[in-house]
Order: C-alpha cells, then sequence, then structure tokens
C-alpha cells in the first residue's frame, strides 16, 4: 500500500525528471524543487498558524497566565486553552500541516534511497518500480550517478594532495544550510517565555545540524544534495511568507538580553495585576 | 535531564533515517558459495569462511572477528591454493586455502565486488563496481586494467585468449587477456549484470530488460536475441544445445542455442534470478519464494523443496551436494543432495 501509493510515484517521477535530463543530481535537484513547490500551501498553512500561536505568546493575557500560575502548570495549561479557545487558534493547526508533510517526506526519501540502487538487491527492487509505460527500463538503467565530483551513489570526499583523508565538503554544507535553516526561522523568544523552552530551542538548533551532518557523512551523496536543497527551499519559502529572522545568526548576548526582557515583563505585568481591584 | 527527551527524538530520526539506508550496505546484495579443493568457500556477509562438505563444520573464517564495515558476498574465486575474495569497500585479498591466512591485499579499486573474480593460471581477473576490470599476476600485482563506462558486477569468462565482461553499461567487452587491450564491445542494448556463457566460440548474455543474446565471440556480432517477458539476472546453463535460465518475474526458459527459438516456458511462480545447477538429468533452479525446482531436460517440473528465504544466489554442485544460499532467511547456507533431501546447514557462524 505504502509502495503502490507513495514510493512507486515518487520513484517514477524522479526517474522521469532524470529521463528528461540525464543527470541524476540535477533530478534530485528538481524533483525537491517541485515537491516542495506542490507541498507549498501546507508549508504557508503551518507558518501562518506559527505565527499566530508566537503573536499569542507576546499578548498580556498570556503573559499574565505565566506570571499568576507560575507555580502551577496544570493551571497554567488550563488557562492557555481557554485563551486559545477564546482567539479561536487551534495550537494543532501548526502541527497538523507538518504531520501532514511527514508521510511525504519520508516518501520521497525512500523513493530517492531505492533510486540511487548500487547495488544487485537494490536495482531489482528498482526495476519492478518502474511504470513500463512511462520509462524504458533499458534506456533509464544504468542511471548516470554523477554530478559536478560527485557520485550520487556513495558518501561524498575531496581528496587533497598531501591529506590522507578526504573532506566531506557535502556534508559540511549540510551542516551549515541546516544551522542556517533552523536558525532563520526559529522566532526570537517571546519576552517572558521560559528559560527551559529557549534552551530546548538552541539545543535542537545545534544538535540537529549535527546530525543531519553526521547522516550526509555516512550516507550517499544524493541524499546530502537533497538535504541541502530542502533547507535552502525551506529558508526561501519562509522568507517568502516574510517570516525570516536573519538577527538570529548574528552573535548577541542572549542571556543578558533576556533577563532584561524578563525582568521588564515582570514589572508590567506586576503593575498590571496590581491596577485590578 | 532536560534535554533527555530532545536527545531521544533527535536520536531516534537519526536510528530511523539510518534503517532506511542502512540496508544498502548489508543487504544490498546476495551472497555468494564456491565448491573446490574439497571445501566449501562461502562469502558470509561478514566474513569468508572454509566449509566442510560432509558435514558443513568450519574449517577456517577470514577475518577472524567480522565488522559490519567490511562486507563480502561475491563467491570467493580459487586459484590453486589461493581464495581470492573481493569486498564492498574496494578490497580484494587472496587467502591461504588451507589456514585463511592473507597473502596479499589489492585495493586500488574503488567500488564494491560484487562479481566474483576470474582466476587462470597466471592471472585474477577481478570485476569491479568503480568500472574497471583490474588484471592481476596471482603475487597480486596489478599487471593491467580496463575501463568501461559503468559498473562490472559478475564474473568474466575466458577461452584463454580473451577475457569477456558484461558491464552495467550495455556492453559486452572482449579484452586481451595479456594486455587488457580492447578486442571489441559489442552493445547488447541494456544493462548486463550476469555473467556470458561462452560455448564454442560463441557468449550467450542475457539483459535486464528480458533479452537473451548470442555473440559471436571471435567478432562481437550477434548471432540472434531473443526477447521474453521479464529482464534475465542470470547465466543459462547449455545443456544437449539448449539453454535453460530464468527472468525475474515467474518463469524458466528452454531456448534452442543455434537459433533462439523459445522451446519452452514453465512457469514457477516466483521470479528466478540466479543461475541453475545441472543436477544428472535435470537443472535445478532456485526462487525468490524460497524453492528449490528440479526442471527435467525435457522440461517437465520433476520436482520442489521449500528451503526458505529468497534464493537469489547461483546454485552450485559438485554432482553429490547442492549449495543454496538463502538471502533473508535463517540459515545462510544450506547444503542438499541431488535429490533435495537436507544434508546440513551453516548458520553463519
Amino acid at each position: 500500500m505504502w509502495d503502490t501509493l507513495i514510493i512507486t510515484p515518487f520513484i517514477n517521477f524522479l526517474l522521469w525528471i532524470y529521463s528528461l535530463i540525464g543527470n541524476f543530481g540535477g533530478a534530485i535537484i528538481l524533483f525537491t524543487l517541485v515537491t516542495r513547490l506542490v507541498l507549498y500551501p501546507l508549508t504557508a498553512r503551518q507558518i501562518k498558524s506559527s505565527q499566530a500561536m508566537q503573536e499569542v505568546t507576546k499578548s498580556k493575557r498570556y503573559l499574565e497566565i505565566q506570571e499568576k500560575y507560575k507555580n502551577d502548570r496544570e493551571k497554567i495549561a488550563q488557562e492557555q486553552m481557554k485563551l486559545y479557545q477564546e482567539l479561536k487558534i487551534s495550537p494543532l493547526s501548526s502541527c497538523l500541516p507538518t504531520l501532514l508533510q511527514l508521510p511525504i517526506i519520508f516518501g520521497l526519501y525512500q523513493a530517492l534511497i531505492q533510486a540511487l540502487a548500487s547495488a544487485p538487491i537494490d536495482m531489482l527492487k528498482l526495476t519492478r518500480h518502474i511504470y513500463p509505460a512511462l520509462l524504458n527500463v533499458s534506456d533509464l538503467l544504468p542511471l548516470n550517478s554523477k554530478f559536478l565530483w560527485m557520485d550520487m551513489g556513495m558518501p561524498e570526499r575531496v581528496f587533497i594532495p598531501g591529506l590522507s583523508f578526504g573532506i566531506p565538503v557535502l556534508a559540511i554544507i549540510v551542516v551549515i544550510t541546516t544551522y542556517i535553516s533552523s536558525k532563520v526561522i526559529t522566532p526570537p523568544p517571546a519576552a517572558g517565555a521560559n528559560d527551559q523552552s529557549a534552551m530546548m530551542t538552541n539545543m535542537m538548533n545545534i544538535y540537529m545540524p549535527l546530525l543531519m551532518g553526521w547522516l550526509a557523512w555516512t550516507l550517499s551523496s544524493g541524499l546530502a544534495l537533497y538535504f541541502v536543497v530542502q533547507n535552502l527551499v525551506q529558508i526561501g519559502q519562509y522568507a517568502a511568507s516574510g517570516r525570516v529572522y536573519w538577527g538570529n545568526l548574528l552573535p548577541k548576548p542572549k542571556q543578558q538580553a533576556t533577563k532584561q526582557t524578563t525582568k521588564q515583563t515582570t514589572k508590567q505585568t506586576t503593575k498590571q495585576i496590581a491596577k485590578k481591584p | 535531564m532536560k534535554m533527555l527527551p530532545l536527545l531521544s527524538v533527535l536520536l531516534l530520526a537519526g536510528i530511523l533515517l539510518s534503517a532506511c539506508t542502512s540496508g544498502a550496505s548489508t543487504a544490498s546484495s546476495w551472497a555468494g558459495a564456491t565448491l573446490a579443493n574439497d571445501a566449501i568457500y562461502f562469502a558470509g556477509t561478514t566474513q569468508v569462511f572454509a566449509l566442510r562438505p560432509d558435514n558443513g563444520n568450519s574449517i577456517w573464517s577470514y577475518p577472524e572477528n567480522g565488522s559490519a564495515s567490511r562486507i563480502f558476498l561475491a563467491a570467493p574465486t580459487v586459484s590453486t591454493d589461493q581464495v581470492i575474495a573481493g569486498d564492498y569497500v574496494g578490497g580484494l585479498v587472496s587467502l591461504n586455502a588451507k589456514d585463511g591466512s592473507e597473502n596479499w591485499t589489492f585495493s586500488e579499486a574503488k567500488g564494491k565486488y560484487v562479481g566474483s573474480a576470474l582466476a587462470t593460471d597466471t592471472m585474477i581477473i577481478a570485476p569491479n563496481a568503480d568500472g574497471n576490470l583490474y588484471a592481476l599476476d596471482l603475487q597480486g600485482k596489478l599487471v593491467w586494467k580496463f575501463a568501461a563506462n559503468n559498473a562490472f558486477w559478475s564474473q568474466p569468462v575466458t577461452d584463454s585468449q580473451n577475457v569477456y565482461a558484461s558491464s552495467l553499461d550495455h556492453y559486452l567487452y572482449a579484452v586481451d587477456l595479456n594486455t587488457g587491450e580492447q578486442f571489441w564491445k559489442a552493445d547488447l542494448g541494456a544493462t548486463l549484470v550476469s555473467s556470458p556463457l561462452l560455448d564454442s566460440g560463441v557468449l550467450y548474455q542475457g539483459s535486464i530488460d528480458g533479452v537473451m543474446n548470442a555473440v559471436d565471440a571471435a567478432t562481437g556480432k550477434i548471432k540472434w536475441a531473443q526477447k521474453l517477458d521479464a529482464g534475465i539476472w542470470a547465466t543459462p546453463v547449455l545443456s544437449n544445445g539448449k539453454l535453460y535460465f530464468g527472468d525475474q518475474k515467474t518463469k524458466i526458459y528452454i531456448l534452442d542455442a543455434a537459433n533462439g527459438t523459445i522451446e519452452q516456458s514453465i512457469d514457477v511462480g516466483a521470479a528466478v534470478i540466479g543461475s541453475g545447477v545441472l543436477i544428472n538429468d535435470g537443472i535445478a533452479f532456485g526462487t525468490e519464494s524460497g524453492d528449490l525446482v528440479m526442471i527435467g531436460l525435457d522440461g517437465r517440473k520433476l520436482w520442489s523443496r521449500t528451503i526458505g528465504g529468497m534464493i537469489y544466489s547461483n546454485l552450485v554442485s559438485n554432482g553429490t551436494i547442492v549449495l543454496v544460499v538463502e538471502t533473508q532467511g535463517d540459515r545462510p547456507l544450506v547444503a542438499l543432495d541431488t535429490n533435495g533431501t537436507e544434508i546440513w546447514y551453516f548458520a553463519g557462524k
């Protein structure tokens, strides 16, 4: 079922692009661009929903709830839900598009791996995925997996005379683009946001690029190329929605700034509470 | 402690993504076995084993402790007192046939050794997925190399003058055995994944678009080509002027070797990827569904036995026992007598 509905159509689409341009690296780039474009309505909805959620966390009501029930997590959750209901915002609405995209992203990923058949069992499986009405096995195979200096079916390394090991240039690019992508699409922490969630985000921004870099280092360069294009397209899509925070890339004394903001917010909130009868 | 959930999620994502691809390095091909010098040599994924044919007991294994980063799948080649085994990271090793000690290694290749090496009296010809044929002397020194446009996945054959090797680039090549110079090349129109069969100056070569070709070994001219229903992954077996081989859907074909006429097609219900083997008055084939099927030379189905796993590898026999390699099965190597009765199996350790 999964193969029939997701993997096989994706493989055929990828190979169809390849059959038009004759280059697997180019096919991966076009394939990623087109699929991300098709998924854009979902991405746009996700961006919009996250924006709405982000705005709520900056609102006075939200901050008051945080301050008032800071020692009662359950109460905070109840009050937040009330607030969301009043403002007609569903916290799930920012997750749902991501969840809907997940099977497609997994499908893309698996299609890419299977299309990069570099050994007999993989090729046997690949020949069984191909729609004979759309593609001709004898014209298609073997795939030209060379792209720039890379073999898309092998992990990429650049060997420099004098060095006994290869430099994983593409894996380094994956780490950099994943870091930039995750940094610039993350909104700056809202005033009053708790330290734990800010710390989680920071850790995510460090570990995720390292994880992706490790995958790019160990797996075939075709997948690494897919990661790079995916990251660049993601930045582009967020930029198109005006939700890119380039300032996040600049070094800043974060702790101090956060402390100051928190102090100010606490003062304001205390004043507001004091004014209430 | 606060970071534990985050790290767990990242670790899980890494494992999931790796799991999607790790199969590429471990189970991306089928293992191979060779019967020679009163021993069985089996490329059992992380190690090469020498086994006793009568009971399957291990004589030696190489390396002593196998590692997932070095995979052996191509059937080892025996050349007098040495066993040649290629791995999936471009290493070719010569082992002492008696004790498995290392004689020499050759590590110039940049691709996988999917196909077995060919051994002659004076040379070893190793096909590599980097698109080269490497010709070495028996001490492991490179004599020549020949480059095709794409990978070599199958064992070459020779008539003592030329080496004939088929490549994924659609070409069947004839190369001088001593110098590596190209004699001719024949475009067979599709990817070639199996070894050619050489008999009486004719090369029989199947392709993955389902065409069986007969090529003149002297000139490289195609004598006949027969289009069949599905891709051909195996070398045919020749007996009494007839070719016997399977396809990647469900059929075994019997063709007239003289002109390619289809004499019979037998439906066995599953793909036949590996080559069959001639036993007494019939030919045994392994199927993707894990069955061993015995076909009489007249095309009648004589018997079948369920072995297990998927049978993709070429069957091997010395006339007394038949070796079956299971892919993704519980028993990596199974030995049967010529009536299909199981004698022993080798669990891999």
